[in-house]
């Protein structure tokens, strides 16, 4: 295995960690985006784990910061931040494919499944993983929908203090909120907003139709489970997708995957949709 | 009587990253640049461990790109086996000062500077006092921790709370803490751990005196805000406590 520190995108501002196989290399590889404010190591060096794991497996990845999150500066870029995300995604998806990188997966945890999804939208890798995606379809009434769902199955968290911990709370708006106003920040006439339930259903359903493979992965215990219930119209507990999109819940998981058995979980999943983009190949 | 500080000129940061090689492991560096200045001095930032790692992240990062601005390249870089850098199954936070002492003479020799500081906040205290002493550099201590054993205990207590929370059994997460790795060697080492001042040089940033080994004029306060231990979304960058670490350091507070 190797590792690189690069620096790539349009400005040449995107830091991240180019981790390449020694020996055996399948041409398939997985962009981990940013899951919120947490840095391309990962929450709890989740991505910095899985990409020295995968490249034992012959797999190439890319962890990057976008910018102005990490070690990624911000740059005098108009867009808001959810354009300037999904845009920068693509940009990590080109890195790969010039690093002879085939297959691409893009891996989105939390608000890292927005760009995830754009990326899908624009038919650019051969998967996308979304993991506890918050919001969607941001601006819309999907996650409020959800917690109504929710509150009427289970009672409120106890301990406030640990709830971000179990739900995550990163919505866009929020995200936004950090880099400031003006400059990236999404106003509600923003493009990006400009989505709806439906077109977002018709991107996933034209990318699954065209070859491609979405995966969800969601913590039982996270409020996406109920959020994509509502949006995809049957309970996942209980009803899960048997073709087309696939969803999976992890039992007892929390928002970040920082059990031990939960990690093991999320990466067993990678690798599944590793397998079948490589099986495509 | 003011120090004699130098000019205000705010120079472009630049980002530089590199993997150090330190005896054969591979550590993970981010160097902030000033563009521009005449360099006389650099500083080495020895990060926390664990979650607040993970949570002072973006400060830090802010803390360093602030010291480029100011003309003082800033050196971020993660210990062996934590971050980007690479494993090495026999290093510990008891050689992190090593590492952070190789690391600045490496980049001593980069920027063609000898007068180094090692700015370690939290847990990073210890390698920074530690460096400091090895390489007769300074060392700015940012809240930092005085000893490794009841650091463990804070986090420890934080951890069963999360658990409760969560409902798991406690021996889900294996050798972590709060979601990070903190191996049983680690744990030993840290419980052994306790912060030695070098009352010449070192100087102390935080919000209370209660390190008593600290003299009363190597002692300056910073706002407390605890952003280690903030939401990882929320993205805290302590900005008055930046603010006057860069004065100290501009300062050559010493």
């Amino acid at each position: 295995m190797t590792e690189q520190p690069v620096l790539f995108g349009p400005k040449g501002n995107l830091v991240g960690v180019l981790t390449r196989p020694a020996g055996l290399d399948i041409r398939v590889g997985v962009v981990f985006l940013n899951a919120g404010l947490i840095h391309h190591v990962g929450p709890g060096r989740l991505y910095v784990t899985f990409a020295r794991q995968l490249a034992e497996q012959g797999v190439t990845s890319l962890r990057f910061d976008h910018s102005g999150i990490g070690d990624s500066p911000r740059t005098n870029d108009e867009r808001s931040v959810l354009t300037l995300h999904a845009a920068e995604a693509l940009d990590a998806v080109s890195y790969l494919n010039r690093q002879g990188v085939e297959h691409v997966i893009v891996f989105g945890l939390c608000s890292g499944a927005y760009a995830a999804r754009q990326v899908a939208k624009a038919n650019a890798a051969d998967a996308i993983i979304l993991v506890n995606p918050q919001d969607i379809v941001p601006g819309s009434d999907l996650a409020r929908q959800g917690w109504t769902s929710r509150y009427f199955k289970k009672s409120a968290f106890s301990l406030k203090s640990w709830r971000n911990l179990l739900t995550g709370k990163t919505n866009y708006r929020r995200l936004a909120a950090v880099f400031g106003g003006g400059q990236n920040a999404p106003a509600s006439s923003s493009p990006s907003f400009d989505e709806t339930v439906e077109t977002v259903k018709e991107q996933l359903n034209n990318f699954v139709d065209g070859g491609g493979i979405i995966q969800f992965v969601l913590s039982e215990r996270d409020p996406s489970v109920d959020e994509l219930s509502v949006f995809l119209g049957r309970d996942l507990r209980t009803d899960p997708p048997t073709e087309g999109i696939s969803a999976t819940i992890v039992k007892d998981a929390d928002h970040l995957f920082m059990a031990s058995a939960d990690k093991t979980s999320l990466y067993d999943e990678i690798q599944a949709i590793i397998s079948s983009v490589a099986q495509k190949g | 009587m003011a120090p004699d500080l130098p000019s205000l000129t705010s120079y472009p940061a630049d980002i530089r990253v590199a993997y150090v090689d330190y005896n054969g492991t591979a550590l993970f560096t981010c160097a902030s640049v000033p563009i521009g200045a005449q360099v006389e001095k650099l500083v080495i930032l020895c990060p926390s461990l664990g979650h607040e790692y993970e949570r002072s992240h973006r400060g830090l990062g802010q803390c360093a790109v602030q010291l480029a601005r100011a003309g003082i390249p800033a050196i971020r870089f993660d210990y062996s086996n934590t971050g980007d850098s690479a494993e090495d199954p026999v290093a510990g936070p008891s050689r992190w000062g090593d590492e952070a002492a190789f690391l600045a003479q490496h980049f001593s020799g980069v920027f063609g500077v000898s007068d180094v500081t090692f700015l370690g906040l939290r847990f990073g205290a210890f390698a920074a006092s530690a460096a400091a002493m090895q390489t007769a550099g300074k060392a700015c201590l940012w809240h930092p921790v005085s000893g490794g054993a009841a650091l463990l205990n804070e986090w420890e207590a934080r951890h069963r709370d999360m658990n409760d929370a969560l409902g798991r059994a406690l021996n889900a997460y294996g050798d972590a803490i709060l979601g990070w790795e903190i191996p049983r060697q680690w744990r030993e080492e840290m419980s052994t751990l306790s912060l030695q001042l070098n009352t010449s040089s070192d100087i102390v940033a935080s919000s209370s005196e209660d390190i008593s080994a600290c003299p009363r004029d190597r002692w300056h306060e910073v706002p407390q805000n605890a952003f280690w231990q903030a939401a990882d979304d929320e993205g805290m960058v302590p900005g008055p406590a930046i603010a006057k670490i860069v004065d100290l350091l501009r300062g050559g507070a010493s």
